[in-house]
């Protein structure tokens, strides 16, 4: 919970406790002066940060309007200098002032991948952007994890992001390319400096991020244990998957969600970092690959992919409500709403009866939504 | 040892590394295109303008010349191609030739490393071969080597210039320097007689 949601619970709760005798109201005054101190919450920090982008784009803008006529030379000078003074000024700065430190190792990571570009067509360096984009990544991820900065980590996620993009049908999406690996030593980097940071943007970033990660890993494995070979995303979509394949693929891509949920319940049982997070996130994908399994089932299997997923999205509903885990639960509600829609789909309803289970089912899934959040709002009498 | 992990050390030494490894890029860029043997072929094709990567020219060497019979035969003989095509990319040696008027021209593509004389030039890259006439036989072809060049970056100036000349089918020719291992780089750009050469500064 944040110190001000924090501070004013206690507030609301003392009031209550001191009305009903169970605490002194002499006690009031100490109790609130020992706990910590809200957030200053004038928004100086984000005024820094914005302040300091806005600086980083003037000299950019003026340096750019300029930059026909500097030799090269001075360019290259120039735009280390700039890293480098950056990146000792976020070093030196950590301790003190953290959130200008962070500011100031992004703009870091941005020279350090504007440099890239800008020396490569000062010196007509051979390479691709795909290169650029990958240093860029690992260079922000270095310095993420050198400056202890959240935001120049999550930089290095935009970046990798981007790279796969580019990679789609490319040829480095696969076992048998080192760039790849690459890009998981970056998420490894970004991994390390979320543990160490205990950064909440970063854990959701990285979840996201593994998401690709993961299903590029798994995409081989099925690919080398169906079809015997690697570099299923490096095709141009050209090939005929096998149905053998998909469903490989998709059945231990739910299988590993389904795990990390329940690792994520675990942590959030033992009151670790970030396991309420990751349970809902790998509940989510966990179900979207129970829905897609659907796709590369053999006809006949189709009964127990609709009993598999009907089955999978009540446990969810059931589980998440009961241990009031929101995101769980809503992850339920959306898996039942695709299985029925499979299922009209398989029946050939008509439009009518079709629209009547909707709403049914639409009403059901906003009244465990209310009752839900009445519970989370209220769970002394949620549990009586 | 836990000093040494402290941002106030780790950051500024990761920004050194970093800037090394692109200090050792243009070092190594440089000193490849410096000490290479200079070839020159024709330039063509031509775009002066990108959004993401600034001006620049997008352009290809044209170096493509049609095989005797018996080079072409060499070639079939170096390469396992299919009976029928039109045209197949395949990665190999071109051994280069001076002509009169300075430009060079590929007189020999083969799969491996061929021992020639000092007064050829061998480079490794991509060659696309293209078939005379698919069913003719014996087969001539047509071979253009790319050179594994695709672009020269400029300013404004230089290129709009560039683009002019291309259109007008004046001189523009690309310099290339060609290392030991028989890799291509481009050095610059020779437009009606003016060397554009990259330089360190």
């Amino acid at each position: 919970m944040k110190p001000n949601a924090y501070r004013q619970k206690v507030e609301k709760d003392l009031s209550d406790w001191i009305e009903r005798g169970w605490v002194p109201a002499s006690s009031r005054e100490p109790i609130l002066a020992s706990l910590p101190k809200a957030a200053g919450g004038d928004g100086r920090g984000w005024i820094a940060m914005a302040a300091t982008i806005l600086a980083g784009l003037a000299v950019i803008t003026f340096i750019g309007d300029n930059w026909a006529a500097i030799p090269r030379g001075l360019k290259l000078i120039m735009l280390l200098s700039l890293f480098g003074g950056t990146a000792v000024a976020s070093g030196l700065l950590q301790e003190t002032r953290k959130k200008t430190s962070n500011a100031l190792a992004l703009l870091s990571a941005l020279i350090f991948s504007g440099s890239i570009a800008l020396i490569g067509q000062a010196y007509n360096l051979p390479g691709e952007p795909d290169g650029a984009v990958f240093l860029s990544a690992l260079g922000a991820a270095l310095i993420g994890l050198a400056g202890r900065s959240a935001a120049s980590s999550f930089a290095a996620l935009v970046f990798g992001g981007i790279w796969i993009g580019m990679q789609l049908g490319e040829g480095q999406l696969t076992w048998l390319s080192l760039s790849f690996w690459g890009m998981n030593i970056v998420a490894g980097l970004v991994t390390l400096n979320a543990w160490l940071l205990r950064s909440r943007v970063l854990w959701h970033s990285l979840i996201l991020s593994f998401l690709p990660l993961s299903s590029i890993h798994l995409a081989e494995l099925s690919s080398l244990l169906t079809m015997g070979h690697l570099g299923v995303f490096s095709t141009n979509w050209d090939f005929d998957p096998s149905r053998t394949f998909g469903f490989t693929f998709l059945f231990i891509t739910g299988a590993m969600w389904a795990a990390l949920t329940a690792y994520g319940v675990r942590r959030d049982e033992a009151d670790l970092t970030g396991g309420r997070t990751l349970a809902g996130y790998s509940a989510w994908f966990c179900l979207a690959a129970i829905a897609l399994l659907g796709l590369p089932a053999h006809p006949e299997g189709d009964v127990i992919h609709r009993f598999c997923l009907l089955g999978a999205s009540f446990l969810a509903l059931w589980y998440g409500a009961k241990h009031h885990y929101s995101w769980i639960a809503a992850a339920g509600i959306l898996s039942l709403l695709t299985g029925i829609s499979i299922l009209l789909v398989d029946i050939g309803m008509d439009m009518s009866a079709a629209a009547i289970i909707f709403a049914v089912t639409s009403a059901i899934a906003l009244g465990v939504a209310y009752l839900l959040k009445k519970q989370a709002s209220d769970p002394e009498g949620a549990s009586q | 040892m836990k000093s040494l992990l402290t941002p106030r050390f780790a950051l500024p030494m990761t920004a050194l590394l970093l800037a090394l490894l692109l200090l050792i890029g243009v070092v190594s860029h440089m000193t490849a295109i410096n000490s290479g043997r200079e070839i020159s072929v024709k330039a063509q094709g031509y775009d002066p303008r990108a959004i993401l990567l600034g001006h620049y020219v997008r352009l290809t060497p044209d170096a493509s010349v049609q095989l005797s019979a018996e080079q072409s035969s060499d070639l079939e003989a170096s390469f396992d191609l299919p009976e029928s095509f039109w045209s197949q990319r395949v990665d190999g040696w071109v051994s280069f030739r001076p002509l009169d008027n300075g430009l060079w021209e590929p007189v020999n593509v083969s799969r491996t490393r061929p021992s020639v004389d000092d007064k050829f030039v061998i480079v490794k890259t991509s060659v696309l071969i293209s078939a005379n006439d698919r069913n003719a036989r014996p087969r001539l072809f047509t071979v253009n080597p790319r050179l594994n060049i695709d672009r020269y970056y400029a300013n404004k100036r230089e290129a709009l210039m560039i683009e002019d000349m291309i259109r007008e089918n004046e001189d523009v020719r690309l310099l290339i320097s060609v290392t030991s291992d028989g890799k291509p780089r481009l050095k610059g750009i020779e437009a009606n007689g003016d060397r554009m050469v990259m330089t360190w500064w």
